[in-house]
């Protein structure tokens, strides 16, 4: 053996001595009450992590599950940052906001743990993906247990880095259990490796208790990846010693299965092969010993945050090009009148060509002689930009993933749903990973995210109708607009793009204004003098469309133009209502709506959707608690999934004669 | 340098005591950092619970049949 190669495989011991006993140490730690919090520790699978990140160049990445001590350890992160995050202090790695389950570090190519089984593997697809953009060599490593591989999640990561070949390592730590479960309960053909055939790439089954093998295995694969070869799976073989989580006591690993394992311990073999005297194998852990409670002694004295930090890193600063001083209201010089299907279009051409770190990612965006989309919003953009549009299979979860992980990387994706329904299948993505990044990583991991989606009952049933935008208006760590006109479509799109936090953006059906094959029955005119140049609309602020004295109507999308309809209605009968466009969905603008129901002392919010839980009954509480004594009024839909037939469909969307109706009740005059 | 070691969290339940059943080592004897050094029975099961460090089990503050809290101590370990 070479000196050179004795000295790495040294390394390689002392790498995994030292998550050994950096676990043990937590795992006593955390027995005795002293650390807050659970842990899922690694024990007896240190091979696998030091294996593979010795196979990785310090600028390339890795992504982590909730067991991710040892990968953080192994990719450089040192002891002391992560007792820091495990004692909840400031000076952890993430500011004391991820804990555990989310250690990382952005600056030595870890992204925060993701907790969500399976949840990592379309992030680092897309992530991946950043890099084969960007044309950069770097590869990411994507550690997740056996159960992930029953993840729709899974399926849909693998079948798009494969399509793609993207520069991803799947690396699936095979500890033969998820949680309480082993592996051939939920699997017949157990395997693992087997999968990537069915995607058309490498699969391969190491020893994950023989670092050497592990280490030689992901050396192949990040080579194949850096030559445009990727993605490859690598399916390692190894046990978990330890509880599944805290207080496990594992009573379901039989005893014998776990002495078979224990004789194979990854560090005992190694130390083997090196032919490691006691003394050396000893001096070796004690001092690893020595650095682990010298860091424990330094996280228990460090500084704890302060109750003010709870509402800090929720959203990132803006970005350089998030000019304040781009104007938010230009001459209206030279104008164009246009639908906003034809606005957000223009808004995408012109933000592809101003940043090359925009792109366009969805279904059916760009293939020539398709749609541009459902609602012809990317319309012959694949002419003129063929490589600025991703088309994807229909794997909402998926290609939500990968846009989210590519804007992690720092590209500037627009993705969007053909149907704003769909985004169910995409919220872990949007909830779990892109709205929280930024807070579990205290304030150092961005994503600015764009993810369009239309919404609204349109003749189509229950599951291509729903008014979602409820259901992301409250989440933390997401800003949510919705357009009524097409000066504000490409205003906000424009500004959504240079946010660099995720940004949703729901457009109604019925005002795009499409044309051709998809024009839609029931279309209401939302086109408006559309600027030439550049300009934003801010993401945080409401539109008042008409003034008056007697009463405030609140609405947006298609709402907004019924309330207008409904107001001059009740101007001929001499009831003057103030008419805002809320926009904002969250944050809400309770700056400009405050000084409206100020003025009026009333108020009615138009909803489409149900009353229960929308938007409307956040506002009607929020003005509730600011201005105690306005009366609130609110027109919804009832409370029952979008009907078909247009009878009934009439009467689940409000309409201007309810609008009416309920403003002259609010005033008394009803 | 002597080492307090406390009935490690293993309830399930906040607040429930925990019993002894048996101690696996006696005083004096010499014990590992992993290796069992009592079992227990909590409200879901009967756990081992394992020692903390390496040296010699100096003494045992809790006998078996009794119950403690979660953090109380219930051996000392003397640290080789
Ligand atoms: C989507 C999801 N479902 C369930 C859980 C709860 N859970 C956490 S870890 C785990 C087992 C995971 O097993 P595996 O993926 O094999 O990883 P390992 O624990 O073996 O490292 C489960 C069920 C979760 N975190 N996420």
């Amino acid at each position: 053996m070479a000196e050179c190669d004795r000295e790495f495989r040294l390394s390689l011991y002392k790498r995994m001595m030292l998550i050994l006993e950096f676990e043990e140490t937590v795992k006593f730690l955390f027995l005795e009450g002293t650390m807050p919090g659970t842990i899922h520790q690694s024990q007896g699978q240190e091979a696998t992590a030091v294996g593979v990140c010795a196979a990785l160049q310090p600028d390339d990445w890795i992504t982590s599950t909730f067991r991710g001590h040892g990968h953080a350890l192994a990719k450089g992160l040192t002891p002391r940052e992560l007792l820091d995050e495990l004692f909840g202090a400031q000076t952890g790695c993430c500011k004391g906001k991820g804990g555990s389950m989310h250690v990382g570090n952005m600056s030595k190519g870890m992204v925060p743990g993701i907790a969500i089984v399976g949840g990592g593997i379309p992030l680092a697809a897309g992530m991946a993906l950043a890099f084969q953009r960007q044309k950069t060599p770097q590869v990411v490593a994507c550690f997740f247990g056996d159960g992930a591989v029953a993840e729709g999640a899974f399926h849909e990561g693998l079948n798009m880095a494969a399509i793609w070949n993207l520069p991803v390592i799947f690396v699936c730590e095979n500890n033969l259990y998820g949680a309480s479960t082993r592996v051939d309960l939920v699997m017949r053909n157990t395997k693992i490796s087997d999968r990537a055939a069915s995607y058309g790439f490498r699969g391969e089954t190491v020893d994950g208790n023989d670092v050497l093998a592990v280490h030689e295995a992901a050396r192949r694969a990040v080579e194949e990846c850096r030559s445009g070869n990727g993605p490859v799976l690598l399916e390692l073989l190894t046990y978990r010693r330890t509880g599944h989580s805290r207080r496990d006591p594992c009573h379901y690993q039989p005893k014998s299965e776990r002495e078979e394992w224990f004789a194979r311990d990854p560090i005992q073999r190694l130390a083997d092969t090196l032919e490691l005297d006691d003394a050396t194998r000893k001096e070796i852990r004690q001092q690893c010993q020595q650095t682990i409670n010298e860091a424990v002694e330094q996280a228990k004295h460090a500084p704890q945050p302060t109750a003010a930090d709870v509402s800090t890193d929720v959203f990132a600063a803006c970005s350089e090009d998030f000019s304040p001083s781009i104007a938010t209201n230009v001459a209206t010089t030279s104008v164009k009148r246009m639908g906003i299907a034809e606005a957000l279009r223009e808004a995408l051409a012109e933000e592809i060509e101003r940043d090359e770190r925009v792109f366009l990612i969805g279904e059916d965006i760009g293939i020539p002689g398709g749609w541009g989309g459902a609602f012809t919003v990317t319309l012959g953009l694949e002419k003129k930009f063929p490589d600025r549009l991703i088309n994807t299979p229909i794997a909402e979860l998926g290609f939500a993933g990968i846009a989210i992980g590519a804007a992690l990387m720092g590209l500037r994706p627009i993705a969007d749903v053909q149907y704003g329904d769909f985004l169910y299948l995409a919220s872990d993505q949007i909830i779990n990973n892109a709205a929280k990044m930024c807070y579990m990583s205290g304030g150092k991991a961005t994503v600015p995210l764009v993810m369009r989606a239309p919404v609204g009952a349109t003749g189509r049933g229950a599951q291509h109708a729903q008014s979602m935008e409820r259901f992301f208006a409250g989440v933390p760590g997401l800003k949510v607009v919705a357009p009524s006109n097409s000066y504000d479509a490409k205003g906000l799109l424009r500004a959504a793009v240079r946010d660099s936090n995720p940004v949703m953006i729901f457009e109604h059906k019925l005002l795009y204004g499409s044309k051709g094959a998809r024009a839609e029955s029931g279309a209401v005119d939302a086109t408006s003098e559309v600027p030439e140049g550049d300009y934003i609309v801010p993401l945080d602020k409401a539109a008042v469309r008409r003034e008056g004295e007697h009463v405030t109507i609140l609405g947006w999308l298609l709402m907004l133009h019924f309330a207008l309809q409904a107001a001059e209605t009740l101007a001929a009968e001499g009831i003057d209502a103030e008419v805002i466009d809320v926009r904002s969905l969250s944050p809400i603008d309770y700056e400009t709506i405050g000084a409206s129901v100020e003025k009026t002392g009333r108020v009615v919010i138009v909803e489409e959707g149900p009353k229960t839980g929308g938007v409307g009954a956040e506002i009607a509480a929020g003005l509730a608690e600011r201005f105690p004594g306005v009366k609130i009024a609110r027109v919804a839909s009832p409370d029952v999934p979008v009907p078909f037939t247009p009878v009934l469909e009439n009467a689940y969307r409000p309409d201007p004669d309810r609008i009416a109706a309920a403003t002259r009740d609010i005033i008394g005059k009803g | 340098m002597e080492l307090q070691m406390k009935m490690p969290d293993l309830a399930t339940n906040e607040g429930e005591e925990i019993l002894i059943t048996q101690w696996m080592v006696e005083v004096g004897q010499p014990v590992e950092r992993g290796q069992v050094l009592l079992e227990v029975e909590t409200d879901k099961a009967v756990m081992e619970v394992e020692c903390i460090a390496d040296g010699t089990l100096k003494s045992i503050h809790v006998e078996s049949g009794e119950s403690v809290p979660v953090g109380h101590v219930i051996a000392t370990i003397e640290v080789s």
